[in-house]
């Protein structure tokens, strides 16, 4: 890898922003393809989150390189130069907080850092019912379904979405993903959801676990 | 007749120490009679007595659910309360804005915080300017700069005053009567109030996206800004505790756990203002529990800088109590950690279990209080809430403590 590139993947990795925005901007104007550009930053993205799984970077870093990942996205829309093919590329995944919640920052982190892991992502925001859940995954054909949850009282409706995929048949097809404050082994056994963690870094683990 | 002799007050059969004094002596990290109990609850009293969650801004409401959860669950020794009867109030504590049952959201639902930008980026400047010309007065000068961006109804100004000081003086009124109706009932007062601690403060107030860019690209303003603000916060609790009548204050440290920020960044960005905080409040006798929600597994060793026997952290589930019990409990009180979940989908033999095993286990040579992880969950089984408060007379009484024997 040509050093300009390497360093590029090395500041978004040291969450170095004005350096990587400065790195990609010269990288294009150098005349590299945008999707090379994005495919560097998605290489610093996965140091972050090796950093993240090491523990020597936390969530407040996780963010950050989201930022900076999303501030890389602008220069190239801005540049006329963003793929804009690749955002509706990649594996889709429905996201939401369940109805009763509106708390929506965790579902923001974990969307965040799925799309740059290069997944499409269909975010329903917040106090989503049971049926968007599913109308969502049937007309995007998505197999993954992640529902964020802060608040115990809507436990209730993450029983009922997992049982609403049953009736509808569908729910063998879908990865069911519990995340958030509240989610719990507990609730994940209860509800008959499939994976759960308080971490936002494992929702990508999960989902390369169903596609491996 | 004996006349000013106030009646020591036993809430259980057992127990030889009132709750006061069984509370004071776990804070201060010696054996008590026995392990004492301080649930945290509030939206799980209205769905107990069939209220909605909007009724609890009514205070005769409020009492009564509080009242009944108390008389039929099993009592507890302190009384841990969130209740405050102006939503506008609730942005002393937690600057964000907030969506409330019964307003913005229905009846039934519970309060919901929203990640959006109060404090702007020049508030960090302002903030030192401030502290600079009102250092004792910063802390109510900031929240009048805040507490509009949130409510527009409060305005700014002298507006902000004419709004806010006779809804304050209301609720502090209540708040007495309430705190002297608890001691009746034979139990205690947990805090004088709940507010959040300046770092902490500063990303709510920012929101947490914008504040994880501040934390890379301005540490020293917001490491100064906390520092700051710690005369003042000082300031405005000691009044809080001396109005009340508590020498103690909840300090919620939301924002600098494991789960948010790197040790290193506690260390460096939150914890001296919090530690100086702690370290002024000491010096007046009064004590800081600190509501450490998140993971806090590897912040405990920096924990224990905090003055000995005058700290209480209370955990939520996430972070290892037992561990912490090792780490920290020779210098702080460990209060918690009935997990929510269990309390809402668990059995009433597992909540008796895991009960058990933190009066064993933390509790073993005194310096802790059973509390729920966080808020007591709003749809907790009641069984399992009365599992859970009966366990301190079952299991939690202190052979050779300063009460009677097991």
């Amino acid at each position: 890898m040509p050093a300009a590139e390497e360093r590029l993947v090395r500041a978004v990795a040291d969450l170095e922003e004005e350096r990587a925005l400065g790195l990609a901007a010269r990288l294009l104007r150098e005349g590299r393809e945008p999707l090379r550009v994005v495919e560097l930053c998605r290489r610093g993205l996965q140091e972050v989150g090796e950093r993240y799984r090491r523990r020597e970077y936390y969530l407040s870093a996780l963010i950050m390189s989201g930022e900076i990942f999303r501030g890389i996205m602008t220069l190239l829309e801005e540049e006329g130069a963003f793929p804009a093919r690749s955002a509706e590329e990649g594996e889709a995944v429905v996201l939401g907080a369940p109805l009763g919640d509106v708390h929506d920052i965790g579902k923001d982190i974990v969307a965040m850092l799925l799309r740059c892991h290069g997944y499409r992502v269909l975010d329903l925001g917040v106090n989503v019912a049971p049926r968007r859940f599913l109308d969502a995954l049937e007309e995007s054909g998505a197999r993954a379904l992640g529902m964020s949850v802060l608040i115990t009282p809507a436990y209730e409706s993450v029983v009922e979405t997992v049982r609403e995929l049953e009736r509808s048949g569908v729910r063998s097809e879908v990865l069911v993903m519990l995340g958030g404050g509240a989610a719990s082994r507990r609730l994940c056994e209860h509800a008959g959801a499939d994976a759960w963690s308080n971490d936002a870094m494992d929702a990508i683990r999960f989902l390369e676990g169903m596609k491996g | 007749m004996l006349t000013g002799i106030r009646e020591r007050k036993m809430l259980h059969p057992g127990d030889t120490m009132t709750a006061e004094e069984r509370l004071r002596a776990a804070i201060c990290l010696q054996m008590p009679d026995r392990v004492p109990s301080a649930p945290l609850i509030y939206y799980f009293a209205a769905e107990y007595a069939g209220m909605s969650n909007h009724d609890l801004y009514d205070p005769a409401k409020y009492n009564a659910a509080m009242r009944r959860v108390f008389e039929e669950l099993g009592g507890f020794d302190a009384y841990n309360w969130l209740n405050v009867y102006y939503p506008q109030l609730i942005a002393f504590s937690m600057p964000m804005r907030v969506l409330e049952p019964g307003y913005d959201l229905p009846p039934d639902s519970i309060r919901q915080f929203l990640e959006e930008e109060v404090m702007e980026i020049g508030d960090y400047d302002w903030i030192l300017k401030i502290c600079r010309r009102f250092p004792l007065l910063a802390y109510p000068r900031l929240f009048s700069r805040w507490i509009p961006r949130i409510w527009e109804e409060v305005g700014e100004g002298w507006r902000f005053y004419a709004y806010l000081v006779p809804r304050l003086q209301t609720t502090l009124l209540r708040w007495r009567w309430e705190f002297s109706r608890w001691r009746k009932r034979g139990a205690t007062v947990l805090s004088a109030c709940l507010l959040e601690a300046p770092f902490d403060n500063f990303s709510m107030a920012r929101g947490l996206m914008r504040f994880a860019r501040d934390m890379r690209s301005i540490p020293e303003k917001i490491e100064r800004a906390a520092d700051a603000l710690v005369e003042s916060y000082a300031f405005s609790i000691k009044w809080l505790c001396l109005y009340t009548g508590v020498k103690r204050i909840c300090l919620a440290v939301h924002r600098s756990s494991n789960d948010f920020i790197s040790p290193a960044d506690f260390r460096k960005l939150s914890f001296p203002s919090l530690k100086r905080l702690v370290e002024l409040l000491a010096a007046e006798g009064i004590a800081s529990v600190l509501h450490l929600d998140g993971n806090w597994d590897r912040n405990l060793e920096i924990l224990r800088e905090l003055p000995a026997g005058h700290v209480v952290a209370e955990f939520d589930g996430t972070t290892d109590i037992f561990k912490a019990k090792e780490v920290i409990g020779d210098r702080i009180c460990i209060y918690g950690d009935v997990p929510a979940n269990l309390l809402a989908l668990g059995s009433p033999a597992e909540v008796d279990e895991y009960c058990h095993r933190l009066i064993e286990e933390v509790g073993r040579g005194g310096g802790f209080i059973l509390g729920t992880g966080c808020e007591l969950a709003p749809n907790a089984k009641p069984e399992n809430v009365r599992a859970m408060l009966e366990s301190v007379t079952r299991y939690g009484y202190y052979r050779g403590g300063s009460g009677r024997a097991a």
